[in-house]
């Protein structure tokens, strides 16, 4: 779906290096992350994948097209959430939705629905300048979605929403990934929330893309483990002992009487997390969470973990 | 697909209209056409006085449009040229509607101001020359004034930088002129004609020479204010191939 190789970009006529040498390729179909910490060009490459900015040099391809010359069967086959959007204030939030409707060639019905489905409705004959940071980004949501595009092109979507929106757009992106069987790139330094719907993720630091690929091939790769915090109400030792003999651990380390801190498998985690269900009913274990994620290891391992973000 | 699109350049000079000039038009269009209606009915018809109307009302246009088409500035620096351009509308497309949305709508409303209280006093007085010549220069200068805007908004992307070339470009540049030609007048002793200030002044005006007698300036300008607009509406679609936001 999108092929980037050895792709530099500079701003302020190559003041400021920006991407350095950029390569990487996303599948049709997938859901990925675009991980990196602040600076590190993840902004910069998403644009390039509209013909939004113009590189210096490398190739490009989104869906066979170049973004720079075929700008506009690029822009049409793809849905774009911008990382600041800046929308005129003025205008009501359903009229500049059916301006984009008209833009993109999609029925008016449709912009009803879409605002429906981002939660707009109360707000829809209301003055865009008067929207919530929240709502701005639900408005950002549903010029994105608004002709159910192939490729979605998300910049940091959950920025600026309470922790339940976050969960709702989260979802909602996962579903309409599921219905629409369409691309998705998620650029984010948020991880632990986004280990729940990505099934593939790129790196980038620096101007440099450090790895990429699906998800469970990375886990594998760079061993990435699950650490889960068990707190027990039965004896560490013996529990730690069944664990061990469970496929997917990897390791356990007894924290006291009455915790255990275990490390799993991430691809086989399946196993683990229907065992300790089990134990659960039966009361041997009180609670347990994650305590780190394993894209946040997979992140750090990547990345380098001094600039790593949790 | 289609290489430009013009149902899109139709849409987004309607959202151009509506974000930036909607009520302003309408807020310049009625006070001038009254003016307008007001000054020609008390003066009654005389040429030189519909020629000086017609100028006045060109130039407070030509300032309008000016400061209107910084608008693209604005949206080139906040970031609300981004909000369309994600979208399937190229980058030509974005700012032939700019340039119909300047140069074409201000220009329609501008005709109307300035004809509609002639159509509706004395409607045969349309087609004496001293009331359609200001009208046709009007017009051109309104257009090459709104180009150099846009150009500006693309190179500057500062609203309020634009803004300030704009006006001193109209009311400035040609003061400066002025200043220096008699500076040169006194120091060198020589007399710079009329026609010398008229035609430096023709830069920043294409219509200034409309009012004189030199019938050659007159058609100079015309020539000069046609082939920059050509130039600078190509210029603008060149710059909008490398556009970036
Ligand atoms: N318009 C611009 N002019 C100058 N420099 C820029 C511009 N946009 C980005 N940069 C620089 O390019 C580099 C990459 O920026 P980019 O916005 O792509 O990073 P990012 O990964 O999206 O960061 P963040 O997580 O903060 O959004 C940074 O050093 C940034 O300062
Ligand atoms: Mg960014």
């Amino acid at each position: 779906m999108i092929e980037f190789s050895e792709v530099y970009k500079t701003y302020r006529n190559g003041k400021i290096v920006a991407l350095r040498g950029v390569s990487f390729r996303v599948p049709k179909g997938v859901l990925a992350g675009f991980l990196g910490p602040n600076g590190s060009g993840k902004t910069t490459s998403l644009k390039l994948m509209v013909g939004l900015l113009r590189r210096d040099r490398g190739r490009i391809l989104v869906r066979g097209f170049d973004p720079e010359k075929e700008s506009r069967e690029v822009r049409s086959i793809t849905g774009f959430l911008p990382e600041k959007p800046v929308y005129p204030s003025g205008i009501r939030v359903d009229l500049f939705l059916y301006h984009i409707a008209k833009l993109r060639g999609v029925p008016w019905s449709d912009v009803r629905r879409i605002i429906r489905l981002v939660g707009l409705e109360k707000y829809a004959d209301k003055p865009i300048g008067g929207l919530s940071r929240g709502y701005l980004q639900r408005l950002g949501l549903a010029q994105a979605l608004l002709s159910q595009p192939e490729l979605l092109l998300l910049d940091e979507p959950t920025a600026n929403l309470d922790p339940l929106a976050r969960l709702e757009i989260l979802e909602l992106i996962d579903t309409l990934k599921k219905d629409l069987g369409a691309t998705v790139i998620i650029s984010s330094h948020i991880l632990p929330e986004l280990q729940l719907v990505i099934d593939y993720a790129i790196f980038i630091d620096n101007g440099i893309v450090v790895d990429y690929g699906r998800l469970d091939e990375l886990a594998t790769k760079y061993g990435a483990m699950t650490v889960y915090k068990l707190s027990l109400a039965g004896d560490p030792r013996s529990i730690a002992r069944d664990l061990l003999s469970l496929h997917s651990v990897k390791g356990v380390i007894i924290r006291g009487d009455t915790m255990l801190e275990v490390h799993v498998d991430t691809n086989t985690g399946r196993e683990f997390l229907d065992y300790i269900e089990d134990l659960r009913r039966s009361g041997l274990v009180l609670d347990y969470n994650v305590q780190t994620s394993y894209l946040d290891q997979l992140y750090r391992k990547a990345v380098g973990g001094e600039r790593a973000v949790a | 697909m289609r290489r430009f699109s013009l149902s899109n350049v139709l849409a987004q000079a309607e959202l151009i209209t509506a974000v930036h000039m909607g009520k302003s038009v309408i807020a310049l269009v009625a006070p001038l056409t009254i003016l307008n209606a007001v000054l020609l009915a008390v003066t009654g018809f005389q040429a030189d006085v519909v020629k000086g109307i017609e100028t006045l009302i060109s130039t407070l246009y030509v300032v309008m449009a000016g400061v209107m088409l910084a608008g693209l500035a604005e949206e080139l620096s906040t970031g609300q040229a981004l909000a369309y351009l994600i979208h399937p509308i190229t980058n030509r497309e974005y700012i032939a509607a700019w340039m119909l949305a300047g140069p074409g709508l201000l220009g329609a409303s501008y005709i109307l101001a300035i004809l509609a209280p002639i159509v509706v006093i004395e409607p045969s007085l349309v087609f004496e020359s001293y009331v359609y010549e200001p009208v046709v220069y009007g017009l051109i200068e309104l257009i090459y004034i709104t180009l150099i805007a846009l150009m500006a908004s693309l190179v500057l992307r500062n609203r309020s930088r634009v803004t300030t070339l704009i006006l001193s470009f109209v009311f400035l540049a040609p003061i400066v002129i002025m200043i220096v030609l008699s500076i040169i007048s006194i120091v060198l002793g020589i007399e710079p004609s009329l026609r010398t200030l008229i035609s430096l002044i023709m830069v920043f005006h294409p219509m200034i020479p409309m009012l004189s007698d030199y019938s050659d300036l007159k058609v100079a300008s015309l020539l000069y204010a046609i082939t920059a607009s050509a130039i600078l509406g190509a210029l603008l679609f060149v710059k909008a191939d490398r556009l970036e936001v």
